[in-house]
């Protein structure tokens, strides 16, 4: 099953964020969606959520359901039940989820452990984001949209994150969609990379396919092909 | 789930000290002054000053504060905060989330209202019937208020913008009450008379079902059986409309 959304128009107040957005994610893939600040990344991830609706366009994933109830969206941050210590969220979420799959890799690697008695108003921002990649792993949907999930994390919980991501894909036949800057070393974890420019797709392909369409870039890495296909430089350096 | 979205609810209301104080402040300041005043003014006088002012006035907060606008900021915090798109992908339906955080709601309401009602009683007579009969009705119009919590969080974008909005709907809810039975009662007329304009507000039931329970007033406007209705009604109608409107 694809994730496949065709068209997807999206406007606030008569200024159009993504301007018939059409683009295919396979299952079983990690993709990385790459775009400078208000390019739509995070309103294409709100409308695949269903946080937001969109003006027009279709998505599609499995027959008769929304697309939106087959997705989790890691938000940036975590500002919910501040008054709680970070291990009763995850308790409550599992109640909620009704403890669904073994996430204890992840837990560990994310070093929940060492904060779980701090509570959410006094966690860190890394923490916080921590706890915001957990709960949405826990909610065990087939479709998960990352919003900036290397921000915050140290080297070495990005690399184990990174090997997770490759693990879980695998063996849970998931579509990850990550929206990040901060992907230095990490581009061979992505099956492809989707560049949006002013609300549309200008360019898509696996790492390899857009270093050949690009052979010279002027930086290395994702920032050089990111550079030639939109004329821009990423904000936040990649590569 | 239910208590467990019930124990959140608890637990996140006893650790913010700051608003947990601030809503049972204004219902035990009443109760502070009623203390210092029985040794100022005779006997009768207190008596009639607490059952009939500073009593229904430290409920009316007591619930307005406690169970209704730390209910409609919290709420309106929830949405704010995204944690209701956190929780509608999980498996629970709105009605568990509802039910579960109006169980909490209504504990620690109670626990607020059996002090407060047990601390008067030292104060005033209060038979123990009466004492439980005060605790239903006040249950009943917290059922009818719990509702509308959600629709007030449901109309304004956070926490902060609830706060400075309920306190309109507080002047309005309980001096509509408040003020118009005193004044009436200073012209000589009885206020009972006019409660047919006041049908709207569930505050009217709980307030003339106190002035019965105390012995100021010798029958109630309606039988008080019907208050029950009506309330029960409302928190109907009201839930039917949250439903609605919390999730525009």
């Amino acid at each position: 099953m694809n994730l496949s959304l065709q068209d997807i128009v999206k406007t606030y107040n008569g200024h159009a964020v993504l301007k018939h957005f059409t683009a295919t994610f396979p299952v079983e893939g990690c993709y990385l969606l790459l775009g400078e600040n208000g390019a739509g990344k995070s309103t294409l991830a709100k409308c695949i959520a269903g946080d937001i609706v969109y003006d027009s366009g279709t998505m599609h994933y499995q027959h008769n359901r929304p697309v939106a109830e087959d997705v989790a969206l890691q938000y940036q941050t975590f500002d919910s039940y501040s008054h709680l210590k970070i291990a009763e969220v995850i308790r409550l979420f599992q109640a909620l989820t009704r403890g669904s799959g073994d996430l204890t890799e992840l837990y560990s690697l994310l070093e929940l452990t060492t904060y779980s008695d701090i509570l959410v108003k006094n966690a860190s921002g890394g923490q916080r984001k921590a706890l915001s990649i957990y709960l949405a792993f826990l909610l065990n949907k087939p479709i998960i949209l990352l919003d900036e999930p290397f921000a915050d994390l140290d080297l070495t919980k990005k690399k184990q994150f990174a090997a997770f991501l490759q693990k879980d894909i695998k063996e849970s036949q998931r579509i990850i969609i990550v929206i990040s800057h901060e992907v230095a070393g990490f581009e061979r974890l992505f099956d492809s990379i989707y560049i949006l420019q002013d609300g549309r797709l200008a360019d898509h392909g696996t790492l390899n396919a857009l270093e050949e369409k690009y052979p010279n870039p002027m930086f290395k890495g994702i920032e050089g092909i990111y550079f030639e296909v939109t004329g821009k430089v990423l904000g936040g350096r990649v590569g | 789930m239910i208590k467990q979205i019930t124990r959140t609810f608890i637990l996140e209301s006893m650790r913010n000290y700051g608003v947990g104080f601030g809503n049972v402040l204004p219902a035990f300041i009443f109760l502070i002054i009623s203390f210092i005043i029985k040794s100022v003014v005779n006997e009768e006088t207190f008596q009639y000053m607490v059952k009939g002012q500073f009593l229904p006035v430290s409920i009316l907060l007591l619930l307005f504060s406690f169970a209704f606008s730390s209910a409609t900021i919290y709420l309106a915090d929830m949405k704010a905060n995204r944690t209701f798109d956190w929780l509608k992908r999980t498996k629970i339906a709105a009605s568990t989330y509802y039910i579960g955080m109006g169980i909490g709601v209504f504990i620690l309401a109670n626990i607020a209202l059996v002090l407060l009602l047990a601390s008067y009683k030292l104060l005033i007579d209060i038979t123990w019937s009466n004492f439980l009969l005060i605790l239903l009705m006040c249950n009943f119009v917290l059922l009818a208020l719990y509702p509308l919590s959600f629709i007030l969080a449901g109309l304004f974008k956070n926490g902060k913008m609830a706060q400075s909005m309920l306190v309109p709907t507080m002047i309005l809810l309980m001096f509509s009450i408040t003020m118009t039975t005193m004044f009436l009662t200073l012209a000589g007329k009885n206020p009972q008379h006019y409660f047919i304009f006041l049908v709207w507000n569930p505050m009217l039931y709980l307030n003339d079902g106190l002035q019965y329970y105390l012995g100021l007033t010798a029958t109630t406007w309606l039988p008080l059986y019907q208050y029950f209705i009506i309330l029960a009604g409302w928190s109907l109608v009201l839930a039917l409309i949250a439903r609605k409107v919390y999730h525009r």
